[in-house]
């Protein structure tokens, strides 16, 4: 009993220094959860997807992201946001499943950029790779995208250094076809999704990204695809147990084409000796 | 001498027996690294052939700089030697190369132009795909050395 007595003793005591050391070292983090209020912004995309040959695409996204001023949260685009250039191969192992890897390049506007102490845009480079499963259950096609971003980032402060981080996302969308029994030529739909982004790096305090929840609605027709619809985003900010989120408008085109037995043939000029 | 002007005759001969198509356009995109500045960059071709064998091939790169923001836009052309799966090619061309200062508020922007000159292959492992590696050398830009690893699309 005495040695039962002495071992919680001792254990009281040991936890007791381990919780003054750890508050010397770590940042009070606040209990209570702060969410600010939410803002707004207007996303205007690109995609293009060029099929070169049975196994490999060309891909492509250019966006112009405007986001609400800093004084007035719900004008969607009083201020230049982002201009986010992704590029990559992707290869098609089958049907179901394919991976692209390409580079990224965003342009990063200022918060304010009356502001001199801010450059008015930076670049953030970025080398991504995404592996893409394709299920279908009835009519309702079913994407699970991975996606992994390699991102060399900078706050627009001058002078501010780069940091590099790795980011990794999940993203689950169903695109359900409205008017035909599945997704095909001048097809309607609704695609719902979720994506969960996760972060890691030497100066990252929180792993948890964002969360985006989007709803788009569509239409196919030949080569294009138009969507777009409302997205609601939610995540830590760089302060503790502070949130932010943002409504998001996003209006979007996709083009495809197939260069498969499109090709000129080859005809010499010259004489080949 | 004789026996230098033969091989060149010879080597004249052999390329335009090898020639690249005349109204062939390329598209390349691949990743430059130019010494003295140590910048690392994203390049962008697109090529295009005028004659058989030459081609036109103007280029723009944004590089990445700790601060402060650098491009250069390269206006080159190329002469192919060979046009199998392995074409080999020296370059001629005038280059503008731009540097914006982060710090410098008064004179932020800085620029110089000058020639170019080099050589690379390009390595075609499919139809429609190549892997380009290029090197090349800018003597007004004091003698930076630049390098290129990229992939060329070609378009028809």
């Amino acid at each position: 009993m005495k040695f039962w007595f002495c071992f919680w003793v001792f254990l009281t005591v040991l936890s007791a220094n381990a919780q003054e050391g750890s508050g010397e070292n770590e940042p009070y983090i606040p209990k209570k959860r702060t969410n600010l209020s939410p803002t707004t912004e207007l996303w205007n995309g690109l995609y293009i997807k060029l099929r070169l040959t049975d196994r490999i695409f060309w891909y492509q996204e250019n966006h112009y992201r405007r986001r609400s001023s800093l004084n007035d949260r719900t004008d969607f685009l009083g201020r230049m946001g982002q201009i986010y250039n992704r590029f990559g191969f992707t290869y098609l192992f089958n049907d179901q499943f394919e991976v692209t890897v390409g580079p990224t390049v965003v342009l990063n506007f200022a918060p304010d950029s009356e502001d001199p102490g801010y450059l008015n845009y930076t670049i953030e480079p970025r080398i991504w790779h995404q592996w893409l499963l394709t299920q279908g259950v009835g009519s309702v096609k079913i994407l699970h995208q991975f996606r992994f971003e390699h991102r060399w980032k900078r706050y627009n402060d001058i002078g501010a250094d780069y940091n590099y981080t790795n980011r990794f996302r999940y993203k689950i969308t169903a695109y359900v076809p409205l008017n035909k029994p599945k997704m095909e030529n001048k097809t309607f739909f609704i695609a719902p999704s979720n994506e969960i982004f996760f972060q890691t790096g030497s100066h990252i305090t929180d792993i948890l990204e964002e969360n985006r929840l989007y709803t788009a609605i569509g239409y196919t027709y030949n080569n294009f695809m138009f969507f777009g619809g409302h997205m609601w985003t939610y995540g830590p900010t760089s302060i503790p147990s502070t949130y932010s989120n943002r409504h998001v408008i996003r209006l979007n085109i996709m083009y495809t084409l197939d260069f498969r037995n499109k090709r000129r043939p080859v005809v010499r000029s010259l004489p080949s000796f | 001498m004789k026996k230098i002007c033969f091989i060149f005759l010879f080597l004249c001969l052999w390329n335009i027996g090898q020639a690249q198509i005349e109204g062939q356009y390329r598209f390349q995109y691949g990743h430059d690294f130019s010494t003295g500045t140590d910048y690392l960059g994203v390049n962008f071709v697109g090529e295009y052939f005028p004659v058989d064998n030459v081609s036109f091939a103007p280029s723009f790169s944004v590089y990445l700089p700790k601060t402060g923001k650098a491009s250069q836009i390269d206006l080159t052309g190329r002469y192919y030697f060979t046009e199998d799966d392995l074409q080999a090619y020296g370059l001629l061309g005038y280059g503008f190369y731009r540097r914006r200062s982060e710090f410098d508020r008064q004179d932020p922007l800085r620029g110089a132009s000058g020639v170019h000159f080099g050589g690379g292959a390009l390595y075609r492992f499919l139809e429609v795909l190549g892997l380009n590696g290029e090197v090349k050398v800018q003597p007004q830009y004091g003698g930076r050395f630049n390098v290129k690893l990229g992939v060329s699309y070609f378009i028809n």
